[in-house]
Formats: structure tokens, sequence, C-alpha cells
């Protein structure tokens, strides 16, 4: 079945987008929902996974345009009690690394961070990734170039130690 | 940064995800029901499409015809946008075939089910065929204490996916069209009630009449009710 296939590979692509597992759980049901009730009418099984990115990404979209959901917690996990035998220091540099280029990330628009994420994560060509944000290749390029230059500068941000976030 | 580079912090960035709590099952068991109910609702918005078209049509004819006229509904389908084509699943004498068998037993019906009618009259419905719905229509007019009224009976065929929703669904909606119609309040006001069927089918049946006079309306919507689950008036 497509959404037990699926479900995994979604909610990775719905975390890189929103920085949330809960949220992106969300989205991914939503987005399983939404593609149910038009199955019927979706052609060969081998584009209903491009199908389905297109519907998580507008999903998200959309769930950003709510009020209650424009700003985006970076972390989601707190833990309950300290764990005594971790080397916390130690652990904090190996998840800084882990994260920050995901963090900074978060740090650009909507669009630009979605083009990166499809062409970076989900590995797809620029016409399939202009075919998942339905616009034209050449948008794709320039949000892409556009994307890794803001990229790189979020990234010198977060290690310059200016934790802004948009 | 080099892609390479993105492409390792990306992957790194969901190595330690957290395990799915996400229920497939409940996930499509909420789309089941989801379908389902936007099918009745759009099956049910059609049947109130067509009446309300109707009653805008009809009286003009009335009017020229110098006495309460039914409403005819008449032409094809309502002119709802639908980007889905209509995927018929019955040719058309076999829907005509359906149609002339519902006109056939709706008077009787009818006749059975409200007491005291009398001079019964039915004409053609308008099919609702909205992107894959298949349905019939049919509209009955008849006298009761000296006035005019009419019931729409539709039969949307394919009209919910999900039969574990079967006969759950009846919904009375009362409803009077907002300022009436110039120079001609005739079947001004409309109740109906939606029935779904254990074969999946949804049954619209409205209740049309000039004034809020006649029966009350715990009768009519026990009429339109019993109408609806009649297993003679089908497709």
């Amino acid at each position: 079945m497509f959404a037990r296939e699926h479900a995994r590979t979604l909610r990775r692509s719905a975390y890189l987008f929103c920085g949330d597992w809960h949220t992106a759980e969300d989205l991914v049901q939503a987005t399983l929902v939404k593609i149910y009730r038009s199955w019927s009418r979706l052609g060969k099984r081998d584009t209903v996974h491009n199908y389905a990115r297109t519907v998580l990404l507008r999903t998200w979209l959309d769930e950003k345009r709510k009020p209650w959901r424009r700003r985006e917690p970076v972390g989601s996990e707190v833990p309950d009690t300290a764990d005594p035998t971790i080397d916390i220091a130690e652990g904090v540099s190996r998840s800084w690394d882990r994260d920050v280029v995901h963090k900074a990330l978060l740090t650009l628009a909507p669009r630009q961070r979605a083009v990166l994420i499809l062409r970076y994560f989900d590995e797809l060509s620029v016409a399939e990734t202009a075919r998942v944000m339905r616009c034209t290749e050449g948008t794709v390029k320039s949000q892409a170039a556009r994307g890794l230059d803001s990229l790189r500068a979020a990234v010198a941000r977060l290690s310059e130690g200016e934790l802004t976030h948009a | 940064m080099l892609e390479t580079e993105l492409r390792d912090s990306l992957r790194t960035a969901v190595a330690t995800e957290p395990a799915l709590t996400l229920d497939i099952d409940e996930v499509v068991v909420r789309a089941r029901k989801e379908t389902a109910r936007s099918r009745a609702l759009v099956a049910t918005g059609a049947a109130t499409f067509v009446l309300v078209g109707g009653i805008v049509v009809g009286p003009t004819v009335a009017r020229a015809t110098g006495g309460m006229q039914p409403a005819g509904f008449p032409g094809p389908a309502p002119a709802i946008t639908s980007s889905a084509p209509i995927v018929p699943k019955y040719s058309s004498a076999q829907l005509a075939e359906r149609s002339t068998a519902l006109a056939a037993a709706l008077p009787t019906r009818v006749a059975a089910v409200v007491p005291g009618v009398s001079d019964l009259q039915t004409h053609p419905g308008s099919t609702p065929g909205l992107r894959d719905f298949v349905g019939i229509a049919r509209f009955t007019t008849f006298t009761l204490d000296g006035a005019r009224y009419g019931i729409h009976f539709t039969v949307i065929t394919n009209g919910v996916e999900d039969l574990s929703e079967k006969g759950a669904c009846v919904v009375v909606r009362p409803e009077c069209l907002p300022g009436g119609l110039v120079g001609d309040a005739s079947m001004r006001h409309v109740r109906s009630v939606d029935v779904v069927r254990p074969d999946s089918s949804v049954v619209t049946v409205a209740w049309l009449a000039a004034d809020t006079g006649g029966p009350p309306a715990e009768a009519l919507d026990g009429y339109l009710t019993q109408l609806a689950n009649d297993p003679t008036l089908r497709f």
C-alpha cells in the first residue's frame, strides 16, 4: 500500500520543511488523506510519489499561512531529566554540527527551502522539481542558486553565534 | 557550501528520526469517511442546485401559463463547474429506462405516503451529472387541501463509497429563497431529506411549497423520509 511504503519518506521531507517531527507527522497525515481522496484520478504509480511531494509541499505552505503555525520551532524534543552518562559538551557539539545546516535551512524563504530539499534530499532533477513545485525549470535553477547562497550566509551567521530565526 | 555537503547534512538531520506514531489504518479510515462525507455532500449539493435552478425557472413558466406550473427542471445537467469529466456508467437508454420506472412508481408512492393528495402529475427532473456521479430525478406535483405542492425525487446511484456509513445519514434541510421571486412567490419554500441507502446510493427528496402553510414540519419530514427509504423508488 502506498501510504505504508511512503509515510516515512514523506515525513522526513516534511521534517526538513518544517523542523518539527510532530508537525511533520500532521502534514503527512493530511497529505495521505488528500492523496486517498484523489487516488482514482491519479495515473501511473511511479508518478504518485512526486504527486505526493506536491501535495505535501502545498499542505505545508498552506499550514504556514495559518497564523498559529507561522512560528516554527527549531527543536522538537525536550528531555525530562538529565542523563549523567552523557558528556554534555561533546553531545552539544555533535548535535550542533548535525543540526546547523538544517537550522540554517529553516531560516530560508519557504520556496527556496523547498527547492533545496527537493533537489538535494529527494534527489529530484530540475525538471521533476519544477513539476512538483508547479513552476518553470528556470525558477527552480534560480531559486536553488539563491537558496544555496542564502544557506551559506545563514550557516556562517549561525556558526558565529547569531541565533536568529525567521 | 558544496552541494554534496548539503546532501550529507540533510541526511544527517533526519538520521535520528523518532519512531513513526502515525497509524496508517486510522488514516485510511479517516480518509474513507471524509471521502464518503464529501461525496454525499456534493451529491446533495447537486440536488439542491437542481431545485434552486428549477425554482428560478419554474415560476416564469407558471406565470406564462397563468397558473402554478410545476418546476420542470428542464435541460441538461446543471452548469456547475467541474474540471473532472463525467464518467457515465450507464448508457442513456438505461438511464431513460430507470427514469421511466421511477416516474411510473412515484405518483402511487406519493399518494400512499401523503394522505389526501389528488391530481398528481409527474414531470422530468434534472439528472445531477456531476463529476462521476450518476443519477436520475423526477418531479411530482399534486394538490393537497386546495393548494399545489411539489416533491422532487433524486437518486444518485454512486453517492457514497464507504458502506459503513449506510443508512446513517438523514438530513433535513429547511430552506427558503431569500426575498422570494420577483412578482411570484410560488415554490419559495423547500424542505428536503437526504438518505444514504445500504446500496451506497444517496436519495434526496424535497418538498416544495408556495408558503409555509400545509402539513406541519414533523409530518413533512415523515413523508419525505418514508419516500427516501421506499425500496420501490430506486435507481
